[in-house]
């Protein structure tokens, strides 16, 4: 079992009904009015896209339904893949993101425009082919242009990777947020995604200093996974300091299933792999 | 990795090796359990679930995590599995043998 942030989830959340002041006599169509077309509109894009992917979802486990890897051919995984290859160009995230780019242009200026804009991001950050990354590229220069004040940027720090991005985009997005967002939880997302670069790229410092400020400006913020953003700093700053290759393993005490208490360095002198596991 | 680990730890039960599993699944009682249930014979400390104290202190993120340490306590090497894991058990007691 792995732990993967919950992007699919998080995203839907976002995406609240936004509600909106109606004047109580026009004769004439209003701004609102419009704003409220477009907010159908996503919802019905929404909509047909989960559908869309579901559908999808569905061929994929078909393709994989009870096979079990390890007993394939080296010609039957070949074949496997391939057909898997074929199918992921049918992925639907690709066109649809295109569509709520459009969506998001046509609805500039009201609330849907955000949620459209981010819904690109999140299908062109998922998405395998190469022209999503244009896309994704807009998204982001967009979103960072006309709503740097909008909470759901928090979504950064998990949507964002500097692998995908380039290390200096990367770094460049996330200090536009951190320093210029008004909300702390995206300041904090996006500090931590900062830190996390960093350790990956053992900058052992610049993570140190990142997480340090965490700890104590954002102790009390809360993260999406729950806890804050100051436990998980903590926490990664523990491993940063604590866990690394060549270094000496910290001593912990437990207890075992048989109730005796031990150490880890209880075992000195003897090779030690220490698994953590769950039979869930 | 569980076939792997057994055959591992059956193989170095003369040698200064130790396997520590540090399970999630809950307390004593229901551990003790899938112990039996997995024929598995090594110590585990129960740390109660993924956000237990072990696991919490140590920023485990996923599962399976591995740390395999030499005989000074120094981490050598992380979430190596299967084939890799003997490999740098062995490398690990070598180091030993060669002192």
């Amino acid at each position: 079992m792995n732990a993967i942030a919950p992007l699919a989830v998080a995203a839907s959340l976002l995406f609240g009904a936004v509600p909106l002041s109606r004047p109580a006599l026009q004769s004439t169509p209003t701004p609102v009015a419009s704003a409220d077309v477009f907010a159908e509109r996503f919802e019905a894009l929404e909509s047909r896209f989960e559908t869309a992917q579901r559908e999808f979802h569905g061929k994929l486990r078909a393709l994989f339904e009870g096979v079990e890897w390890n007993e394939l051919s080296d010609a039957e995984k070949a074949e496997l893949e391939k057909r898997s290859d074929e199918l992921y160009k049918s992925d639907p995230g690709g066109a649809f993101a295109l569509e709520f780019k459009t969506l998001a242009v046509e609805a500039r200026g009201t609330a849907t425009a955000l949620k459209s804009w981010m819904k690109t991001l999140e299908l062109a950050s998922n998405g395998r082919a190469a022209n999503l990354r244009a896309l994704r590229d807009e998204a982001i220069a967009v979103l960072l242009a006309q709503h740097l004040d909008a909470p759901e940027l928090e979504e950064f720090g998990n949507m964002l990777g500097a692998q995908a991005l380039g290390a200096e985009r990367f770094v460049e997005v996330m200090t536009q947020l951190r320093e210029k967002s008004p909300h702390a939880r995206v300041q904090a997302s996006a500090s931590f995604a900062l830190a996390r670069h960093f350790l990956e790229i053992g900058d052992a410092a610049k993570a140190g200093t990142l997480l340090r400020e965490l700890i104590t400006k954002h102790a009390a913020t809360p993260a999406d996974w729950g806890g804050t953003y100051g436990k998980l700093a903590e926490r990664a700053l523990f491993e940063a300091e604590h866990l690394q290759i060549g270094m000496l393993a910290p001593d912990f005490e437990a207890l075992d299933e048989t109730g005796a208490k031990f150490k880890v360095s209880d075992y000195r002198g003897k090779v030690v792999v220490l698994d953590f596991w769950g039979y869930w | 990795m569980l076939p792997h680990e057994k055959a591992l730890v059956e193989r170095l039960k003369d040698k200064p090796f130790a396997l520590i599993g540090i399970n999630s699944d809950g307390d004593a009682a229901a551990v003790k359990k899938i112990l039996a249930d997995q024929g598995i014979t090594w110590r585990n400390a129960i740390d109660g679930s993924t956000e237990g104290p072990w696991a919490s202190q140590w920023n485990v993120q996923g599962w399976p995590t591995i740390y395999v340490l030499d005989a000074k306590g120094v981490i050598r090497y992380r979430d190596v599995r299967d084939e890799e894991m003997e490999q740098a058990v062995l490398t690990l007691l070598g180091e030993i043998d060669a002192k």
